[in-house]
């Protein structure tokens, strides 16, 4: 279970202060899906973020499988990463040197798990990149790129699964086909998405949206 | 639009390390060519004092009024001139002790520069003497010394001869007035042996050495020979010159080091702005503008860079003044034109860039489409890397007024450049192939062959810069022993004109350190044809000016069974032959079988005593003249030369000040033939400059590892910094901190070993090179370039260590934005 409590957030600009996330708490229970959705600039990624434990809040608590991620330090956050969230950015975010099949099989040579290239071979092929092995991301379109990137996300079988925006750069057919692909991989896995698509928020359990820092009633 | 947009993107941290590291190896340019200046006018004006003129003419016969007609002729108006002649004596006091002595006959306007006696003018049949005249002959002010038919009254010691030097007659001097030469009757005929000179003030700015070939080619009498007071003071030049060229390869060094780092910073900021440059073109910028938006960057950072520089030199070289006031052996003078000078300077670094830029023309603007930079050759690249080339070969030479010193020290770096990339690749290559089980090796081995050109960039240009930095304490090791190596014990007294029935008694009864026989000679015919002379005219460079020069003496031989321990065999074998050979084994010191053009296996004939005399050259021997040990040029094996008539010279163990006037009363009274020279005074004076000297290239020397350190800081720091990125997805992807630190410490820290050691094989070549080409010295090996690579090492490791500790307690969703 995801518990966040009276999270806020606030962002220095120049000479002022900008509020991002203003008290926000909501639940999501184990094993479901949430869609985040709201306008440009309304917080969706910076709660993304927090969820992930790439930012720190200024306040409030964010519990993840009993875990409070708010009082971890850098350290002991990437091990809490390790072993609960993956995480799918817009910008797929792969490393540009290596190719699909190290990138995937990454998270598991990191974990020191054996087999990790026959691991990262089967999820590559469960997203249908399995003609993609040995292509780095420059060689590979926008969809593709997503698909191996949700493949590296999900290769650890996290227990939470954030998407920000996963479609966000892709065609509808490319978006059609990453989405899927995520939730085939996300069924036992509590899914966080942020999106500006309706379509594909509706295919989530729950959803929420944000405005101007704050929870707005749908 | 253009300026504003540059301007724009200069707030960043490529700009701050550009303008640290230009900054730093301007400040280390301009501080080292004001040493440098300052050496140039110590030179000048020390030698003008030692010659006590600006130029001189003299021969062993007396100089006719057309020779001193064309000296008034070509020097100007208001010359002045002064006339010495210098002849031996022998000079005995009323107990009938002897000396032999050089009397030294001065007109009233001697010296031109510096004094023999502040405030003192030698008046008619009064005489200046030397400390020793008095001590040995037992003399004392107001006492009249005979010389020749006519007496003298002491007026004055002479306890500091600025005219005497170690290359010269080291007999003691009496200066009598020029006006009573002729009552000595000490010249009487042509066959006195006498040396005539006139030395001549300059007025104005003439160029001395122009003028000396002018005048030497308009006398045009070979017997007649023309120095001015820098060619004249050979040793003080050369000693001088030294530091003089230690300070151009240090100049150099840190200019070249800013280049490379320069270069390595541009190259990566380049490969950042990639994408920025593609948007620009996309918007129908031409590229010629995009390329003038970067060019003026540089050109704007080149002169930040420079005031920087110019605002550090300004405050540091007036302490550097005073600080260095008792302890170096020249005053530094700060010249303003050094800084004007130093805006050429700022050329280089910018030129380094251009090859980079020039890379703009092949952008394509599909890459906003696909993110691929593929580049292909450009044919500009390669011109501006030659012009680039050109410009720094232009410096060196003029820096370093040396064409040879310029083009070495330019195909040395060139050379090296090109070697570090091969080797770089090869390592590169060879990294892909190693397999590990580590995690942390596995990547990071897979990173550098993943990342080759910013890896080889990376590791070209930290070897370049360890090469370089280590180049200069190698460099002053080989120069400091060259100049001055304090475990060796110097002679006390020198004893010349030794005849062969003295030998053994002398031997015998004195402490004799060294005893070497001389034998006066012409070197007539090598490998059967005639041995040219120099022909005195001037040459393309110093090199070759000073070849001539020692192509026109005459030369000493001598012999000797074994080696001294200020003399070692680098080529060949000492009396390989053996006595019974038809033609026996000669040895030859190595530069002057340079710079005569001599080599193993020639055969040099030799006209001694009207006869005449062959050897092959059978080795070449590393000689320490400044050990101040009798030592020749050439020697002959034993066994060929005994028979000529000859003298020995030697040199006596240091001795007490009683032991000294023991050992000299003696050789008084028994031999008075014997000169017994005490030159302690003269070891003393030059050693004390010696060290100053060798105070002076180390002080270089730090100096120019500071500028380096800060340098390889940047590149280690830039490096590390564009992969902060890789350090944000690991720690996303949950990577152990532990994990990251040594991966990036491996990966780094491997290029930085892999560098230090390839860079310090380099500098021990390329100082091997400029000691045996450039510096004509015996190569030494140094312990600091050894300690200097484990120190930066290590602080290349820390570095790596720190900026990736930094990154890693960052949130990595800010790494991600970098």
């Amino acid at each position: 279970m995801i518990q966040v409590q009276n999270i806020q957030k606030n962002f220095k600009q120049a000479f002022r202060t900008i509020e991002v996330l203003k008290n926000i708490s909501f639940k999501v229970d184990s094993v479901k899906s949430l869609a985040i959705v709201g306008p440009s600039g309304s917080g969706k990624t910076t709660l993304l973020s927090l969820l992930a434990g790439l930012e720190k809040p200024d306040s409030g608590n964010i519990q993840i499988a009993d875990h409070n991620i708010t009082k971890m330090n850098e350290e002991e956050l990437v091990t809490f990463r390790a072993r609960h969230i993956g995480i799918v950015f817009q910008q797929y975010h792969l490393m540009p040197h290596l190719t699909a099949l190290e990138n995937v099989s990454l998270p598991l040579e990191i974990a020191r798990k054996k087999d990790y290239l026959q691991k990262a071979k089967e999820q590559l092929a469960k997203v249908g990149m399995d003609h993609r092995f040995n292509h780095l991301p420059s060689q590979m379109s926008g969809g593709e790129c997503q698909r191996v990137a949700i493949a590296r996300a999900s290769i650890t079988h996290p227990s939470v699964l954030l998407a920000d925006e996963p479609s966000g750069n892709l065609d509808a057919l490319s978006g059609q086909k990453a989405m899927d692909t995520l939730f085939a991989l996300a069924k036992e896995t509590t899914l966080i998405l942020v999106t500006h698509n309706m379509d594909l928020a509706n295919r989530c359990d729950e959803k929420m949206q944000i405005s101007n820092g704050c929870i707005q009633p749908f | 639009m253009i300026f504003s947009l540059t301007f724009k993107e200069l707030k960043n941290r490529f700009a701050f390390l550009f303008v640290l590291t230009g900054a730093i190896g301007l400040t280390g340019w301009i501080t080292l060519d004001v040493f440098k200046n300052s050496i140039d006018q110590a030179i000048k004006s020390r030698s003008k004092i030692m010659l006590g003129a600006d130029l001189i003419i003299s021969s062993r016969k007396p100089i006719p009024d057309q020779a001193k007609n064309t000296v008034f002729q070509l020097g100007g108006p208001n010359i002045k001139e002064s006339k010495i002649t210098q002849t031996f004596s022998m000079i005995t006091n009323s107990q009938g002790k002897g000396r032999l002595v050089l009397i030294k006959a001065i007109q009233e306007n001697y010296p031109f520069y510096g004094s023999l006696k502040e405030n003192q003018v030698l008046r008619e049949k009064e005489a200046w003497v030397y400390p020793e005249i008095i001590e040995q002959l037992g003399y004392k002010i107001g006492d009249f010394i005979s010389v020749g038919k006519t007496q003298f009254r002491i007026s004055g010691i002479i306890e500091d001869d600025p005219s005497h030097s170690v290359t010269d007659n080291l007999a003691p001097r009496i200066y009598i007035p020029h006006q009573s030469l002729d009552d000595t009757q000490l010249i009487k005929s042509a066959q006195s042996i006498a040396f005539y000179s006139y030395i001549y003030k300059i007025p104005g700015t003439k160029d001395l050495s122009t003028l000396k070939q002018n005048i030497f080619k308009q006398i045009n009498d070979p017997a007649i020979t023309v120095n001015t007071h820098i060619s004249h003071s050979e040793t003080l030049t050369r000693l001088m010159g030294y530091l003089n060229d230690f300070l151009s390869l240090c100049s150099l060094c840190a200019l070249i080091l800013t280049c490379v780092g320069i270069g390595f910073l541009f190259r990566s900021y380049f490969k950042k702005k990639i994408l920025e440059m593609a948007i620009l073109i996309s918007l129908g910028l031409r590229r010629t503008h995009t390329f003038s938006i970067y060019l003026f960057q540089i050109i704007i950072l080149g002169l930040i860079s420079f005031l920087v520089a110019m605002i550090f030199s300004s405050a540091l070289l007036p302490i550097l003044k005073i600080a260095t006031k008792d302890i170096l052996p020249f005053e530094i003078q700060i010249q303003w034109h050094t800084f004007v000078s130093s805006l050429f300077a700022v050329l280089i670094p910018v030129s380094i860039t251009l090859p980079i830029l020039a890379r703009i023309r092949k952008i394509k603007t599909s890459l906003l489409l696909n993110q691929r930079v593929d580049f292909k050759f450009d044919p500009l690249s390669l011109v501006f890397y030659i012009l680039g080339i050109f410009i720094l070969w232009g410096m060196a030479v003029w820096q370093s007024h040396s064409f040879l010193i310029g083009s070495l020290f330019t195909l040395i770096f060139v050379a090296s450049a090109i070697i570090l990339t091969g080797l770089g690749w090869l390592f590169l290559r060879i990294s892909s192939y190693i397999k590990s089980s580590s995690l942390s090796w596995r990547l990071a081995l897979r990173d550098l062959g993943r990342h080759p050109f910013s890896s080889l960039s990376c590791f070209v240009s930290l070897s370049l810069g360890i090469l370089l930095l280590n180049v200069v304490p190698q460099m002053e090791k080989t120069l400091s022993d060259e100049i001055y190596n304090p475990t060796q014990t110097l002679p006390s007294i020198f004893l010349f004109d030794i005849q062969e029935d003295q030998k053994q008694w002398i031997s015998d009864n004195l402490k004799i350190d060294k005893m070497i026989p001389m034998i006066r000679s012409r070197l007539t015919a090598v490998n059967g044809e005639t041995f040219h002379k120099g022909s005195g005219q001037a040459e393309w460079s110093r090199e070759r000016t000073r070849e001539m020069q020692f192509r026109n003496r005459s030369f000493n031989l001598s012999y000797q069974t074994q080696l001294s321990h200020s003399e070692k065999v680098v080529e060949g074998q000492m009396w390989s032959s053996g006595v019974s050979s038809n033609i026996p084994d000669i040895s030859l010191e190595r530069r002057f079988a340079k710079r005569l053009g001599l080599k193993m296996k020639d055969q040099l004939t030799f006209e001694i005593q009207g006869q005449e005399v062959e050897g092959i050259v059978q080795s070449i021997r590393e000689v320490q003249w400044l050990s101040f040990q009798p030592n020749f040029f050439i020697l002959f094996q034993p066994g060929v030369l005994e028979n000529f008539s000859k003298t020995y010279l030697a040199s006596l163990q240091p001795l007490s000040p009683e032991e000294k006037q023991q050992t000299q009363s003696i050789l008084a009274q028994k031999f008075p033939n014997v000169s017994a020279i005490d030159i302690s005074r003269l070891t003393k004076k030059f050693l004390s400059l010696a060290q100053n000297i060798v105070l002076a290239l180390k002080m270089m020397t730090a100096l120019c590892l500071l500028a380096s350190l800060a340098v390889l800081y940047s590149i280690i720091s830039h490096q590390v910094h564009s992969r902060i990125r890789d350090i944000g997805l690991l720690k996303i992807l949950g990577a152990r901190f532990i994990d990251i630190k040594k991966l990036f410490l491996y990966q780094f820290g491997l290029i930085a070993l892999t560098a230090h050691l390839v860079g310090l094989i380099g500098s021990l070549t390329a100082s091997y090179l400029v000691s045996i080409f450039l510096f004509e010295t015996n190569w030494q090996i140094s312990i600091i370039p050894f300690i200097s690579i484990t120190i930066t090492w290590l602080l290349s490791c820390i570095i790596i260590y720190i900026s990736s500790k930094t990154a890693l307690n960052t949130p990595a969703q800010r790494l991600l934005q970098i």
